[in-house]
């Protein structure tokens, strides 16, 4: 039970991609909710592990993945490409030589809310890829906070286009907002649309055989589309942000799933959040999770210890069918499928998962 | 009540649930709500309705029905569940398209049979998208789509609030009622789903007189959507309770709670993709139902009996009577009743005393 850096054994059933063929669930859905307490960071960076670790290993063709390993497209709302890299660099994944091998694609949504930054405040990329994905924003904005600087917004909004360091071609951005308006007003509903097609975009172009790094002429079809697991974080911040409605946004996560694999979606699951629902923005958020996990197959539940902290241990994972389970495999038996487990988290990035007791 | 009643009623209920959940006649339930939660989510409902559609009408029938067309209007189903014919995608339509759109895949059924009249189930995954979006339209879209020979069963997550649009369009009137009031006005069956094993912790509970254990999102810790089931796996009961609210004709309604256990022996064997297809339903997969009342954990106790006065204490001897001693003790006159018979009409009873030595007799007094 030593402390580990890949994916604990007894999450193994529920998160590995590699699922045993009885238990197929393509287009899966997984969602993991946190609370403030406890950040469900470590769970998604030991999914990306296990998910791109059987890349690392065989290391030999680099620029031709076999389609049984899948492709990874992070989506990221709050946190931006640095803590992801520096993350899960600690756990001896270099994200960057898996982007470069074309197994792994970020879509930074930093850059949404935040005004785009001089060009000099880039922290430098190491390798500069030949093509832009799409979407590709003006400049960088990674590492700012949303809503930070805004000041500074409307100088710099038409910098770095040519000058600043280019991203490289695994590092997508989703357009910012402040790309067409950049008073930052308008129509939430076409910009929650557009953030959807932006993502369903870097999708199908990492699906249809078009390495971001090779440019889209390589046409395979090959059915790659069948292996990409999409993992967005943070997407309630955006319905949020942009007070959109609960059904659009799971159109979007809909279309997200009919093309990929499986789908992993973190969302907050605090009280207030999910149990207040007086306003309108707590109804949004919570009128959003519970239909996610309605239509779910796996909910993942990181919260806190019922009786107060403790040194050794950070939190408990309950681990449940969701309600999109019930039609096929039975829906929930009695303690069929289902488990709660204790994690601990520590310092220097490892985890360990046990049982209660163990 | 007598046995026998009992077990009529029973029997009622049974068949009045299996002619609900077979939707053989238009007349069992043209809409049927189904009210589910995190705890106990409609899928298996759902895959139990569309399999009871996959049977031909029994012999019994009067109209031989062939099997029904079964149509997934989905908003939150991704991949064609087991058993179901058509899957139309909801998202992103209008609601024009996805009337045109299920009135020509029942219509296309109801064609192809031919004159035999082929029933159409539609089943509804989620609701909450078509109400949120046009909560006062819903009833007459519903009413639209509704032929005679197509049954629909709508499912209603009853724990996610429910977000009214934006009040300056037109399609919201704050002083509406809510679309779930509305719905299950309008719904001829309403369907209640709640987890057994839930509701088996509850009896105990209320058993002991100690309050209800609660689950998921009420049991108030912060960060728990979905609640446990519990390991302890006695019976290893699979099932879930339905409530069934069912409103006849004539406007009576029949409320009661069943078991319903879905057998998934077989769907488990083939995988998801080709199940629809390649499994030939039998009769052995349907779920099983039994009233709520009969599960051991839910009979109500017998109530305590004092035991009866002329029981006989258990004994060597033989404390019984027989016939003929009956009669023979019956028939001894005890001396008694020779005095009570000498009272004459309507004096009423008398005092027999005898007078002690100490006694002194007082003639305005006492009398004999």
């Amino acid at each position: 039970m030593a402390a580990s850096r890949s994916l604990p054994p007894l999450l193994q059933p529920y998160l590995s991609p590699a699922r045993p063929s009885s238990s197929p669930e393509p287009k899966s859905l997984t969602l993991v909710t946190s609370v403030l307490g406890a950040s469900a960071n470590w769970l998604v960076l030991r999914y990306l592990v296990s998910c791109l670790s059987a890349a690392s290993s065989a290391q030999a063709q680099p620029s031709s993945p076999t389609s049984s390993e899948p492709t990874v497209v992070l989506v990221s709302f709050l946190r931006d490409l640095t803590f992801w890299t520096s993350s899960a660099s600690r756990l001896g994944l270099d994200l960057a030589a898996a982007g470069r091998r074309g197994r792994f694609v970020f879509a930074d949504g930093m850059a949404l809310f935040a005004p785009p930054p001089p060009a000099s405040a880039t922290p430098a990329d190491a390798a500069a890829g030949t093509g832009r994905g799409a979407g590709v924003g003006p400049g960088a904005a990674r590492g700012m906070a949303p809503g930070r600087g805004s000041q500074a917004a409307a100088t710099s909004a038409a910098a770095g286009t040519g000058t600043g360091k280019r991203d490289p071609a695994w590092h997508v951005r989703i357009p910012s907002r402040l790309d067409k308006n950049p008073q930052g007003k308008g129509n939430s509903r076409s910009e929650f649309r557009a953030i959807a097609t932006a993502v369903s975009q870097v999708i199908s172009k990492v699906g249809s055989g078009g390495k971001l790094g090779q440019g889209a002429s390589r046409q395979d079809g090959d059915g790659g589309s069948e292996n990409i697991v999409l993992v967005v974080d943070g997407l309630d911040f955006i319905q949020a942000a942009l007070e959109e409605q609960t059904s659009a946004v799971e159109d979007a996560v809909m279309s997200w799933r009919e093309s990929t694999s499986s789908l992993l979606l973190t969302l907050h699951a605090d009280d207030p959040l999910v149990h207040t629902q007086s306003t309108s923005l707590e109804k949004l958020h919570a009128s959003l999770a519970l239909s996610l996990a309605h239509s779910a197959d796996l909910v993942l539940g990181c919260r806190t210890l019922d009786t107060g902290g403790a040194s050794d241990v950070s939190g408990v994972i309950r681990i449940t069918p969701g309600g999109g389970r019930g039609w096929d495999s039975g829906g929930r038996g009695k303690g069929e499928g289902e488990k709660e487990l204790l994690y601990l988290v520590n310092s220097d990035g490892s985890a360990k998962v046990f049982e209660r007791g163990a | 009540m007598p046995p026998s009643i009992q077990a009529h009623a029973r029997s009622h209920s049974l068949l009045l649930l299996q002619k609900l959940l077979n939707l053989r006649d238009s007349s069992a339930s043209p809409l049927t709500l189904i009210l589910d939660s995190l705890e106990q989510p409609a899928g298996p409902l759902l895959r139990e309705f569309a399999l009871r559609g996959k049977f031909k009408g029994t012999n019994k029938a009067p109209l031989q029905i062939s099997g029904s067309k079964t149509i997934l209007l989905s908003f939150s189903t991704i991949r064609r569940p087991a058993y179901v014919d058509v899957l139309i995608q909801a998202r992103g339509k209008d609601l024009e398209t996805l009337q045109k759109l299920i009135i020509l895949h029942s219509s296309s059924a109801a064609g192809k049979s031919g004159q035999q009249q082929q029933r159409t189930i539609l089943l509804l995954d989620t609701l909450h998208p078509l109400l949120s979006f046009s909560p006062t339209v819903i009833p007459s879209f519903l009413s639209s789509i509704l032929a005679p020979t197509t049954s629909c069963i709508a499912v209603y997550h009853s724990d996610i609030p429910l977000i009214p649009p934006p009040s300056h369009s037109h399609s919201h009137n704050q002083y509406h009622p809510h679309p779930l009031t509305v719905l299950s006005h309008l719904s001829t069956t309403i369907l209640r789903l709640s987890s057994l094993s839930h509701e088996i912790s509850r009896q105990h509970a209320r058993n002991r007189s100690v309050q209800d254990p609660v689950f998921g999102l009420l049991e108030g810790r912060e960060g728990v959507l979905v609640g446990l089931k519990g390991r302890k796996d006695d019976n290893g009961s699979s099932g879930f309770i339905l409530g069934m609210e069912l409103r006849r004709r004539s406007g009576r309604a029949v409320v009661e709670s069943f078991i319903l256990t879905p057998n998934f022996v077989k769907g488990q064997a083939a995988p998801a993709t080709t199940a629809s297809t390649t499994i030939a339903p039998s009769k052995a997969d349907l779920a099983t139902i039994t009233l709520l009342k009969d599960h051991p954990e839910f009979t109500t106790p017998e109530p305590y009996v004092p035991p009866d006065e002329e029981e006989t204490p258990e004994s060597t001897f033989d404390l019984g009577l027989t016939e003929k001693q009956r009669k023979d003790r019956e028939g001894v006159v005890l001396p008694y009743f020779d005095a009570q018979k000498d009272v004459g009409g309507g004096e009423g009873g008398r005092i027999l005393y005898e007078m002690g030595r100490e006694d002194d007799f007082d003639e305005e007094e006492d009398e004999i």
